[in-house]
């Protein structure tokens, strides 16, 4: 499976991709919504991991420039807790909403691979 | 006096033939007749109806010629006798001289000259006994004329003294009657109201019988007429709409007056004595145009009348005055009651206070008591002025000032007044407002809190975001390592504990995060003992330099309240704990369920509470730390967030040194929150 990862914290990025690598899926990562939605346009991936608050262009935006377009399933990911839940973010076209921080990160990747069943 | 001219005939009685007489004999110029009688039987009849000079009895014949010159003598004493015998014993001689007082004693034979100067000595006594008998008469006239005039000297001088004495008696009564008056006035001047003046004149009316109680009728310029009586010898006021014009002049009652009270009093009025009345004082004062009257029943007749009037009319200008000045008292004491009660119907204490802080007047608000001491201990409860009292500073600058106070819990903006009276003189009294601003400063308090916690909540979220992300990579690089690593090796464990910060370091995120949400989140259903443990990462640093004791046992009792709240609670009764000790205190955090009650008690070693603190340390604004330091709210609110959760909060010192700080939650549980036991 082709998986996007969209977030500015590195640190996020490289635990999530090695976590999805580590199950044999094929990651691709940006750091910001304008180089996220070009990686979207490009490899059209499975499954995006958004990041709500980035620089540049945020998660919520990126949503509305894919409506309509896109076959990828979409979970919103949010360290910033209160602004969105579950509701919120299916209204924004994304599938899952996860707040961050993980409790566990192998919890999360199987949240993914339910979705992508 | 002159001696009368004609000298009365000589009476001659008896014989006269031995001698020779003649009719006439010369007696000082005058010729004196002789009457002949030859008897004494025939001259008695002439002895008592003829006045005579001279009696000469000359009958020897008759033997009782002595009872004849005894009658003589008596008929007419101013003739002297004479007796003419041929014979006569001493006896004889004795007695005519003893009892007739005979003049001459002439015996035969006798001479015509000597009969002649006996007759003449005769007629010279006659005379002589006429003149003194004159002049006898004269001096008794003048006797009775002197007496007379004595007479009415001594009337006239009785009458005088009479007058003196009468005009001495008016004198006194008229005295008495000014003392009277006096002693009226002053009676009246004593007195204070319409039924203590009605009541002397009713007492002084009493002398007079006959006579009703005064009935006080008046108007105070509006259509509603005043009747102050005595009934039944009970003042009584009663009024009256019915239009009625009243007299000017004193006069006795008219048929239509006394129709008039009649109607009113609902009695039979016989006779009454209207006396208008007029209240200067009243009228100019109160603005209003004053009529009064007063009406006397009574029966007196026309006889008694004028002196009753004289009476009241001595007493009708003192009445008068009295009962304007008691009226007018009455209009400005009711001014001035409507003028308190006005003060007193305010909600803000307001006092009238003097530069010594002697309270001198006061609305309710301010005391209830009569008697004020100085304002800060009436008002204050204190002993020495309040400190931020503005008073000094208004008497100074003759400008008001405001300052605020704190009075048992409560705050007061005080604005002082400097009383100006007269022109360029310094005031020296003020009058002080007490405004109750302790719920605005509350509420302006609360949100400054609210609004300080809602940026502190902003900001947490800001940080919290910022540490969340790279605090999830941590912990999730960590997990994603850990996989990747041997359990045996030592790397695991590291990675391990990298992971077990990076959760804790999480948690203490987002317990920021909860502690700093606003008001009215939902309540929810947590054990104390998680909420405690949620705050307590918060005050490690204010915990690091004393030990802390926790013994939690409510693990398993549920409380139904809102966490974030709570924790503000126990973080501020943990963290004033820590401030009240010196370093390597205790603090002691227990907790434990009794009667469905969650206790929770936080205990220090610091110096503890003084008693008379204890009471006051949960209202608001109430600190002991220095300004700036603290607003005093937060014990405060700590009790309002407890009691809104249904349960109490209670100090106390403990036994060996410090203070203990309880709060007893309901439990909740299966939807029942148990009602505290004080509350059931």
């Amino acid at each position: 499976m082709k998986v996007l990862i969209v977030d500015d914290e590195t640190l996020v990025r490289r635990s999530l991709g090695r976590a999805l690598k580590a199950k044999e899926h094929l990651v691709f990562e940006a750091e910001n919504g304008i180089d996220g939605l070009k990686l979207w346009q490009q490899e059209a991936p499975d499954l995006i991991f958004l990041d709500v608050l980035m620089p540049g262009m945020t998660g919520p935006e990126v949503l509305r420039a894919m409506q309509g377009q896109s076959n990828s399933k979409v979970i919103l990911m949010s360290a910033f807790s209160g602004e969105h839940n579950m509701e919120t973010a299916r209204q924004m076209g994304a599938d899952i909403f996860i707040p961050k921080p993980f409790e566990d990160i192998f919890a999360v990747v199987k949240v993914a691979e339910e979705l992508l069943k | 006096m002159a001696v009368s001219n004609r000298v009365d005939p000589i009476l001659w009685v008896g014989d006269v033939s031995q001698i020779r007489l003649p009719q006439y004999i010369p007696f000082q110029k005058r010729e004196v007749e002789i009457v002949f009688r030859a008897s004494i039987a025939e001259a008695l009849p002439f002895l008592r109806s003829q006045k005579y000079s001279v009696i000469v009895l000359a009958d020897e014949e008759s033997p009782n010629f002595l009872d004849f010159l005894i009658e003589a003598k008596q008929l007419q004493p101013l003739a002297p006798r004479l007796l003419v015998t041929s014979d006569l014993s001493d006896t004889q001689i004795r007695e005519g001289i003893n009892r007739a007082q005979v003049f001459r004693f002439m015996c035969h034979p006798i001479t015509e000259a000597e009969i002649w100067e006996h007759l003449n000595k005769a007629l010279q006594r006659h005379v002589s006994y006429q003149s003194h008998a004159l002049l006898l008469k004269e001096s008794f006239s003048q006797n009775r004329q002197l007496e007379a005039l004595t007479h009415s000297l001594e009337t006239m001088v009785e009458e005088r003294t009479q007058d003196i004495k009468n005009s001495h008696q008016e004198e006194s009564d008229k005295l008495n009657r000014e003392r009277q008056l006096i002693r009226f006035i002053k009676d009246l001047a004593a007195q204070s109201s319409f039924e203590d003046i009605l009541g002397v004149l009713r007492k002084e009316l009493r002398k007079f019988h006959k006579m009703g109680d005064p009935i006080l009728v008046f108007r105070l310029g509006g259509v509603k007429t005043y009747f102050l009586s005595f009934q039944a010898g009970l003042f009584t006021q009663s009024e009256s709409l019915v239009p009625y014009e009243f007299p000017h002049e004193a006069c006795s009652s008219s048929g239509k007056m006394i129709q008039y009270f009649a109607n009113h009093f609902g009695r039979p009025f016989v006779k009454a004595y209207i006396l208008p009345l007029e209240f200067r004082m009243t009228s100019q004062f109160a603005g209003e145009e004053t009529e009064a009257l007063l009406c006397i029943e009574n029966s007196l007749n026309d006889k008694e009348m004028p002196v009753f009037l004289d009476y009241i009319g001595d007493r009708m200008g003192p009445l008068s005055m009295a009962l304007d000045r008691v009226l007018l008292e009455n209009q400005l004491s009711v001014f001035s009651y409507r003028w308190e009660k006005t003060f007193d119907g305010m909600k803000d204490p307001i006092a009238i206070v003097d530069s010594d802080y002697n309270v001198i007047r006061s609305n309710r608000k301010f005391s209830d008591k009569f008697l004020q001491a100085k304002c800060f201990e009436t008002f204050a409860g204190r002993t020495s002025p309040c400190e931020s009292c503005p008073a000094q500073a208004a008497l100074k600058s003759e400008q008001p000032q405001i300052g605020e106070i704190n009075v048992q819990g409560h705050v007061f903006q005080v604005h002082s007044y400097p009383v100006m009276t007269d022109q360029g003189a310094k005031p020296t009294n003020w009058v002080n407002q007490y405004v109750d601003i302790t719920q605005s400063r509350e509420l302006y308090l609360r949100m400054l809190q609210n609004e300080k916690m809602g940026a502190i909540g902003m900001l947490a979220g800001h940080i919290a975001h910022e540490l969340n992300n790279p605090l999830t990579g941590i912990r999730a690089l960590t997990q994603v390592m850990q996989q990747e690593v041997s359990k045996d090796e030592a790397l695991y464990s590291d990675l391990s504990e990298i992971e077990k910060a990076a959760g804790r370091s999480q948690r203490i995120i987002k317990n920021l995060l909860e502690f700093s949400k606003g008001e009215n989140q939902p309540l929810e259903v947590v054990s104390i003992d998680e909420v405690l443990e949620k705050t307590l990462p918060m005050l490690k640093s204010a915990l690091r330099n004393h030990r802390l004791e926790v013994d939690l046992k409510t693990q398993d009792f549920m409380v139904l309240v809102e966490p974030h709240l709570l924790q503000q609670v126990f973080f501020n009764l943990i963290n004033n704990a820590c401030q009240a000790m010196q370093d390597h205190g205790r603090v002691e955090i227990r907790s434990w369920v009794k009667d469905h009650q969650v206790c929770i008690e936080i205990s220090d070693t610091g110096s503890g509470i003084p008693e008379d603190i204890q009471r006051r340390i949960f209202e608001p604004f109430f600190t002991t730390k220095k300004e700036g330091h603290g607003t005093g709210l937060g014990l405060s609110m700590s009790r309002s967030i407890v009691e809104k959760f249904g349960g109490q909060i209670e100090v106390k010192n403990r036994e060996v040194k410090g203070s203990c700080f309880t709060i007893l939650l309901p439990q909740y549980s299966d939807g029942v929150r148990f009602e505290s036991p004080d509350r059931r």
